[in-house]
């Protein structure tokens, strides 16, 4: 039966196979960046998109252990708290440094403008989904303290 | 917050204890402290009300509004 803990634990087994695909990439990370640079029909790049890459990685990985802290304060019904918002603040900023990295990158390599705009408007909407929860802390505190 | 809680006044002229009250009233004793050290938000109608039939009071002997 599909219940509310089980959500949590394929997320949760999400964000670990998100651990470990990152974990797994790493080594091949200069390999792909020759490999793009063979496809390519721009000048070489791959020494700066190894760089790029390596910088995004760093994000990706504090960007997963936030996630991982935020599902393991709501498995334990910690939803509406201070700490869960400055968590989604926290993503959100990832989200839109990795798209100001890629938006810079983009003077290189074109295609890299997409990434930029997949990762902003995804941090736009964590974004409003933090305001939405600074809220729901709010009246959660409101309701708390009404006697 | 401009809203004073004379909580403690009115029992202390009742000579009533807060365990006493929380029981009386029905809240937790961990509710009433924060009606009484003001950390309280709001007060619903229905608690207010119990107060002042067990302290034997007014709303006003209650609650104070003081300027900022």
């Amino acid at each position: 039966m599909w219940s509310k803990q089980s959500s949590v634990l394929l997320s949760k087994g999400l964000i670990i196979l998100g651990f470990i695909m990152t974990a797994i990439i790493i080594p091949f990370v200069p390999s792909c960046a020759k490999f793009f640079d063979t496809i390519s029909d721009e000048k070489p790049v791959w020494m700066f998109l190894t760089v790029i890459i390596y910088i995004t990685l760093v994000f990706v990985v504090i960007l997963l252990t936030m996630l991982f802290k935020l599902l393991h304060n709501i498995s334990k019904e910690i939803v509406f708290v201070d700490k869960n918002t400055n968590l989604l603040r926290g993503i959100s900023w990832c989200c839109f440094l990795i798209a100001f990295i890629y938006l810079v990158f983009g003077i290189a390599i074109q295609a890299s403008f997409l990434v930029a705009f997949i990762a902003g408007f995804m941090g736009l909407i964590l974004r409003i989904l933090k305001n939405v929860f600074a809220e729901a802390v709010s009246i959660r505190e409101e309701n708390d303290y009404t006697i | 917050m401009p809203i004073v809680v004379n909580l403690d006044v009115m029992m202390a002229k009742r000579k009533i204890s807060s365990g006493e009250l929380a029981e009386k009233i029905d809240i937790t004793p961990a509710n009433l402290s924060i009606l009484k050290t003001g950390k309280a938000k709001a007060i619903r109608f229905s608690t207010l009300e119990k107060i002042c039939e067990i302290l034997e009071c007014q709303p006003g002997d209650i609650l104070e509004y003081t300027e900022e």
